[in-house]
């Protein structure tokens, strides 16, 4: 669900990121102030429109390690600044805002998309600016594939896909899918997990499609329950996925429920009733991890807003540390893509990472849904090494 | 047998909703020829006050007392919005020509859906499922059909159908006020010269047609979700549905939906893959226009040059 992107075309000299709110008095231009210019930042994220809510929470996230850094003296004394686009969760829209920050803000480096569908579409103007781009949470497998100037935070489809259905294999043969058929995420998702469950000795017994912004799941329960599946795969998100849940109870649909990412919070874990009981789902993180990285992030951000983080507050988080990781070899963007593809074990709130081909190899969790005082909350299972 | 049952029910059931949001497409159309691509907005509106009346009853209400009470708030919240974009909009454009009026409706869509993603932050709201009695838990209890379970609540949405479609009838053809939207749906001007009231007959239309969204909106988020951008989807189909029964015909809007409803469902239980069940129902669609371009009980109008 998430896209990391990188786009470069601007003089190398110019690498600014700003951070408006922490830094007063630091000029968004580039003016080349001698001694602390301001590097800036691109953010491509949905501020707006039906993915707002994810938008935001992956802000949060980059905001949060931006001002760790500026208060930590920037780069090499120079402050990061971030220049913020809304770009709608719209694929066009998308394009428009990363020429925009490419092209004309001079930006060293995008964070966003975050969705797989507009990440996928921002690939061509990122190979033309040559301006990089980092997507937090955009998991289909295309999306950095034989393209330099896109890299991602999360881990790929094919890597998800393929962990849960090797746990899922162990528990039942016969498996179904419930897929988006409007969300590249869903469907890279749904073909990975189909592959790997089938080369584990499992049968696929049921695929069925469904609409963004559907309210009515009954035709398609009713065939998965009809299909005598004892898995169904749903790689959904809000907010189609917690009615489908609440209807696969009320059709009588008694198969353990697995997902992916998109699983991963409040408005699902909390919002869909008492049916989310015992699903695995692929998380990126654990609260529970008492890997420092994990814990010092936890505790800024609950100081911050005294709520707890999510998934896209980590990968968001995690995007900002890959970019400032890069920064450190040079402020242009070619300095940045070479600085983001050289990324060895950067230890990050979401795991270890290490860049392949844009690609963040690192580990994945295995969570399961579990009621904790009156409360759902996802519990940690194993660690999957990739 | 008894799956067919079940995809037929199901089918009535969101076919009822459809219903209820083309009629209100449909007297729009047919009184100031206006495609109102607001509309869906209209039911989002509805389930957002209900959601809202929700929250501020105290939380010993009944739910016998608070659905009713939600599905009222909806309903005039509807129409009250369905009054307010009618006087602020569309009545300023009236004369500027169809296109404006068009592009005026997408704008006002666009608007109301970005005015309420702004202000809930776009998360999506749901009634919550606990404590036992609670509105949540009512609106997803079941019933059992052979073993397949049914949402109760959804019954209602044929009933709410039923309902209003028949206080519609009765108003449209044995009312003083139905007798006035019939004559300005014929000829506006004429019906000026006639002493009625036209601007009145529009009003009043669009608060009758956005109730109705209203109310839908409020018994699809009763058991669904709330958020800014549910009217898009239920918009389009009721838009197709008052096309498929004749646009401007309130009867052929009511069977349109639940055609198309129980279409999109059936097709399922036919063996249709379920991610070609909409492309199912738009092909019967298509067939129909091609053999009834003016819909299944619409009226030609000849066009003299």
């Amino acid at each position: 669900m998430l896209r990391f992107q990188i786009a470069g075309s601007l003089p190398k000299a110019i690498l600014a990121v700003s951070l408006m709110s922490s830094l007063p008095g630091m000029a968004q231009e580039q003016s080349p102030a001698p001694g602390a210019r301001a590097i800036k930042v691109g953010i491509s994220l949905p501020l707006s429109g039906a993915l707002a809510a994810y938008g935001k929470s992956t802000l949060e996230g980059i905001r949060l390690r931006i001002e760790q850094a500026n208060t930590a003296g920037g780069i090499q004394g120079a402050p990061v600044t971030l220049i913020v686009e809304d770009n709608q969760g719209d694929a066009t829209a998308g394009i428009n805002a990363y020429n925009k920050l490419a092209g004309s803000d001079k930006v060293a480096a995008v964070i966003g998309p975050i969705t797989s569908t507009a990440a996928l579409a921002v690939r061509r103007a990122a190979a033309k600016q040559k301006v990089p781009v980092v997507s937090p949470t955009a998991t289909n497998d295309k999306v950095t594939q034989g393209h330099d100037y896109l890299f991602r935070t999360c881990f790929n489809d094919s890597f998800q896909g393929r962990i849960i259905a090797s746990f899922a294999v162990r528990e039942h043969k016969q498996a179904a899918t419930l897929i988006d058929m409007n969300s590249d995420y869903s469907k890279g998702l749904a073909r990975s997990f189909r592959e790997a469950f089938t080369a584990a000795g499992g049968s696929l017994v049921a695929e069925e499609k469904y609409q963004q912004k559907d309210t009515d799941f009954g035709v398609q329960l009713k065939r998965i329950k009809d299909s005598g599946a004892g898995i169904v795969f749903i790689p959904g998100y809000p907010p189609e996925l917690p009615l489908i849940i609440k209807q696969a109870k009320a059709i009588g649909l008694t198969a353990r429920l697995c997902g992916a990412d998109g699983w991963d919070n409040e408005t699902v874990i909390n919002g869909s009733g008492d049916h989310v009981a015992n699903s695995l789902l692929v998380g990126a993180f654990s609260a529970e991890d008492q890997r420092p990285a994990v814990q010092s992030f936890l505790a800024a951000y609950q100081k911050q807003h005294r709520t707890t983080p999510g998934t896209f507050e980590a990968l968001g988080y995690d995007s900002a540390s890959l970019v400032l990781a890069a920064l450190r070899h040079g402020t242009t963007p070619a300095d940045v893509q070479q600085g983001l593809a050289a990324i060895r074990d950067l230890e990050a709130v979401t795991g270890k990472i290490t860049m392949r081909n844009g690609d963040a190899i690192k580990s994945a969790i295995i969570l399961k849904i579990v009621k904790t005082d009156g409360k759902y909350a996802t519990k940690y299972v194993d660690t999957v090494n990739p | 047998m008894q799956d067919f049952l079940f995809y037929l029910v199901s089918g009535l059931c969101i076919g009822s909703i459809f219903a209820l949001v083309a009629v209100g497409y449909t007297l729009v159309y047919g009184i100031i020829k206006l495609v109102n691509f607001a509309h869906g907005e209209f039911y989002m509106v509805g389930a957002y006050a209900s959601f809202g009346t929700y929250s501020l009853l105290p939380s010993s209400t009944s739910p016998w007392l608070a659905i009713p009470l939600m599905v009222l708030a909806g309903g005039t919240a509807g129409a009250a919005i369905a009054g307010l974009t009618e006087r602020v909009a569309y009545k300023p454009i009236r004369r500027s020509g169809r296109l404006a009026a068009l592009l005026t409706a997408i704008g006002v869509s666009f608007l109301l859906q970005n005015l309420f993603a702004f202000f809930s932050q776009a998360r999506p709201l749901q009634y919550p499922t606990e404590p036992h009695g609670s509105v949540g838990e009512i609106c997803q209890r079941t019933v059992l059909l052979g073993t397949d379970g049914l949402v109760l609540i959804r019954f209602a949405y044929i009933g709410a159908a039923v309902l209003f479609c028949a206080l519609l009838w009765y108003l449209v053809l044995r009312t003083r006020f139905g007798r006035a939207m019939r004559a300005v749906s014929q000829d506006a001007d004429a019906a000026t010269l006639m002493g009625i009231d036209v601007d009145r007959v529009i009003r009043h239309t669009f608060l009758i047609g956005g109730g109705l969204a209203g109310v839908a909106g409020t018994l699809i988020a009763l058991q669904g979700v709330t958020e800014p951008m549910m009217g898009f989807l239920p918009g389009l189909k009721a838009f197709v549905a008052a096309v498929l029964g004749g646009i401007g015909n309130i009867a052929g809007a009511v069977v349109g939906g639940l055609l198309l409803g129980v279409i999109e469902s059936l097709a399922v239980w036919a063996g249709v893959p379920t991610g070609y069940k909409d492309v199912a129902a738009f092909v019967i669609l298509i067939l129909v226009l091609v053999i009834r371009p003016q819909g299944l009980l619409g009226r030609v109008t000849r066009v003299k040059v």
